[in-house]
């Protein structure tokens, strides 16, 4: 019995024992697999930094796909995208890709995506974002293009205002690719025909308020159409405000922290009047194509917004340039580029540096940039480009581009702060001026930002 | 494995003392006891499920307790303390926050069984056409977010939405529902309960329908009116129904985020409908305060725990749980 017993325990017991070998070997692989992930991740971190210094000219092509992510997910600007694609399948054919959208408003997700991958250090080849103080968070983290630029002679073909935007630590670390301009005033011209309004005759803010009264009189067109459904549209409003009403030189002190708060308090005050009076009542619920919509329709006179807002026009059947819309630059910005840009930005440790350059050199590439913005609504940086190649209106901002002296940097699009600045912002905002509006408390809070 | 066998063999034929037999005896009985022959088919699983649930929520805690941010470090977790829970108690974004959170679920959370238990009664007297009404009143449920969160911002339009052209036949209105800072919170409020009452009434019809028939008989036998047979004899029948319920809802609330961030398209919503979970993204994935993110995500998983503990354990209390 007990030999029996034993045996046939034992093979039962074998038997068992593979099975919790088994099922050990499973979860140790699991664990081994989650462990292995991060050492990878670790000993590619290393080897990454060693490499990235002289990388280009000792790296080998690999064999992966180069990563690069944008946020074009619809409309125009899909189909810019699509160009980019296209031109680095014409020139690199053997060189396999994912260019890929993530979507969402503003970058959103974009941006959030990007933050989630360098945090996990599984960085993308490339990603497009915003320049300037906004590259600051990424310190660190992207590869040095200088060699580039000097390859390409881009530091005398690319507006020198790009190129500013695209240095951070003594390196350039992004490729400008397209800038939209934040000044503009758009208008349906039947609109203001039937209200006898003239819009020559909007230079400053005070013309332009009774123009908006002119067409609440004569008309029941919406004077202004607007949109307040997320903060930046309103922080936007009120930087147009500030620098056509107060100037350049006030909305420059307060970003270095030496702000006039009576100033902030008076632009402060006309944002709440453009806001609220001679407005659509549903600008809460509006996103801006929507409440573009209406100046498209005929519904609205004004629209003020980037000029990506142009792109819809040119998309919309019968709606053409002069004939039936029309643009100023916002009232008291004459002269100014409200200054935007899109950009590609390289992180260091990427699966394939070789393709990765060659995208950054497609990038800057001058055809590359009249194709895309031509499509993107946006204006390229090479100052060394045909005009011709491009539609009347965005002719007409690349030579204001060219030529205007006066360029300060967006706010809302983080040319001018950091995230953390550019989020306190919309917090002063969100917290102190949307129903109630309380101009004396958001000055407060929008000092205290750069103090 | 011949190892083994010899051990097992020596153990039967040496028998110097009662100890080592002992502890073999026990082994062996241990290994052939239920839990290790079935550890395969449980282990695996539960340590997927763990490391996903509870490892994750573990991480987070951890993380909570560092100073993580930005990209270039790793958390370093050989210096933990409270430095972000101190904190948040004192960021005003967070105190907003969480007394939204709290209106939402509480409100969110009650509205939404009561309507549930009062549609699966009127459904449960008869009614004619009950299958369609049924499916009507869950059909919502079914729908995504991001298609309901749509149509709503469009419904609750101030100039040309049918919540303000119904209101307007009354008399009533227009309110501007997105626009105004008091009445926001309460129009997203409404829109979920719009949304899964009808999964409320599910619950509860289920078991009203488990019910036996007698019990409405006897009651009716002593005379008592329907209203008395619901409120006496069978409501208080259908704690089981309303615990599972009350804890699927709680969890829908805490995903009031997605709602939210289809409506308004980002990250940043409206002060008044701001919550925890929104700052927690925003703070995380904007700004790369990991551990504070992660601190915050802390007091949003304590405050739900806190909210549905009472509830449960008075349950428990009553044996339904």
């Amino acid at each position: 019995m007990p030999e029996r017993g034993s045996t046939d325990g034992d093979n039962e017991y074998l038997t068992r024992r593979k099975m919790i070998g088994t099922g050990a070997a499973g979860v140790s692989m699991m664990l081994a697999g989650c462990g292995g992930g991060s050492d990878g991740d670790g000993s590619s971190n290393g080897s990454g930094d060693g490499s990235s210094d002289g990388s280009g000219d000792g790296s080998e092509v690999t064999d992966n796909p180069v990563e690069a992510l944008h946020g074009w997910t619809g409309g125009d600007g899909a189909e810019a995208a699509a160009e980019i694609v296209a031109m680095f399948e014409e020139r690199h054919p053997d060189y396999e890709h994912q260019i890929e959208p993530i979507g969402g408003d503003a970058n959103e997700n974009l941006n959030a995506t990007v933050a989630r991958r360098l945090a996990n250090r599984n960085p993308p080849d490339a990603f497009a974002g915003w320049p300037g103080l906004n590259m600051t968070q990424y310190g660190g983290m992207l590869d040095s293009l200088t060699d580039i630029y000097e390859e390409n002679g881009w530091e005398d073909v690319m507006a020198p205002k790009a190129l500013e935007a695209c240095r951070m630590n003594d390196e350039y670390r992004a490729v400008p690719l397209g800038s939209h301009r934040l000044n503009n005033l758009f208008y349906n011209v039947n609109v203001l025909e039937e209200a006898g309004v003239n819009p020559d005759d909007i230079t400053d803010w005070d013309s332009f308020t009774s123009a908006r009264q002119t067409i609440a009189d004569e008309t029941d067109y919406i004077p202004v159409t607007t949109t307040k459904i997320a903060p930046w549209t309103v922080l936007q409003y009120w930087a147009q405000i500030m620098l056509g009403t107060e100037g350049q030189e006030p909305y420059e002190a307060w970003l270095a922290g030496d702000g006039d708060m009576d100033a902030l308090v008076r632009a402060l005050e006309k944002t709440q009047d453009f806001v609220q009076t001679h407005t659509n009542e549903d600008r809460a619920t509006l996103s801006f194509p929507e409440a573009n919509d209406k100046l498209i329709n005929g519904e609205a006179g004004f629209f003020t917004m980037g000029n990506w807002a142009a792109g819809m026009y040119r998309n919309a059947e019968n709606f053409e340039f002069e004939e039936d819309w029309g643009w100023l630059p916002f009232p008291g910005t004459e002269g100014m580029y409200v200054f935007h840009l899109d950009s590609f930005m390289f992180p260091q440790d990427g699966d394939a540096p070789v393709k990765a350059r060659a995208l950054a050199e497609l990038i800057g590439d001058a055809e590359l940039q009249v194709r895309f913005n031509n499509l993107k609504g946006s204006i390229p940086l090479r100052t060394d480009i045909d005009d011709s190649e491009l539609g009347d209106f965005l002719s007409m901002n690349v030579e204001h581009l060219n030529n205007n002296k006066q360029f300060p940097r967006t706010l809302a699009h983080g040319l001018a702060c950091t995230p953390e600045e550019l989020d306190a912002c919309k917090d002063a905002m969100a917290n102190n001026f949307s129903d109630p509006y309380d101009p004396e408390a958001t000055a407060e809070a929008l000092m205290a930002v750069f103090e | 494995m011949a190892r083994s066998k010899d051990t097992v063999t020596g153990s039967g034929s040496v028998s110097t003392g009662a100890v080592p037999n002992d502890w073999r005896d026990r082994l062996r009985r241990f290994s052939k006891s239920d839990v290790v022959r079935s550890f395969p088919y449980w282990f695996i699983p539960f340590s997927i499920m763990g490391l996903g649930v509870y490892g994750g929520i573990g991480w987070n805690t951890l993380i909570s307790f560092t100073d993580y941010e930005g990209f270039r470090e790793r958390p370093d977790i050989t210096n933990l303390d409270l430095d972000m829970y101190i904190q948040a108690l004192q960021d005003p974004a967070v105190i907003v926050t969480t007394k939204n959170t709290f209106i939402l679920m509480i409100v969110f959370t009650t509205v939404t069984m009561a309507l549930g238990l009062f549609l699966a009664i009127l459904l449960d007297r008869e009614i004619r056409y009950k299958e369609k009404i049924q499916t009507i009143y869950l059909l919502p449920m079914a729908l995504s977010f991001v298609v309901t969160a749509q149509f709503w911002l469009w419904m609750y339009n101030v100039n040309n939405g049918l919540v303000n052209v119904v209101l307007g036949v009354f008399g009533l209105g227009p309110y501007n529902w997105i626009g105004s800072p008091d009445l926001v919170l309460w129009a997203v409020i409404f829109a979920l309960v719009w949304q899964f009452s009808g999964y409320a009434m599910v619950v509860f019809l289920a078991g009203l329908q488990s019910l036996p028939d007698d019990q409405f008989e006897a009651a009716r036998v002593d005379g008592a009116s329907a209203f008395k047979t619901y409120w006496r004899v069978i409501i208080p029948q259908l704690k089981s129904s309303s615990v599972s319920a009350a804890v699927i809802l709680l969890i829908f609330a805490l995903k009031a985020f997605t709602f939210l961030y289809s409506m308004f398209g980002q990250y940043r919503v409206p002060q008044a409908t701001d919550i925890l979970a929104t700052l927690m993204v925003r703070e995380a994935f904007q700004l790369q305060n990991w551990a504070y993110a992660a601190a915050i995500a802390s007091i949003l998983l304590v405050m739900s725990l806190a909210i549905i503990a009472p509830y449960l354990h008075y349950q428990h209390k009553q044996g339904s749980l």
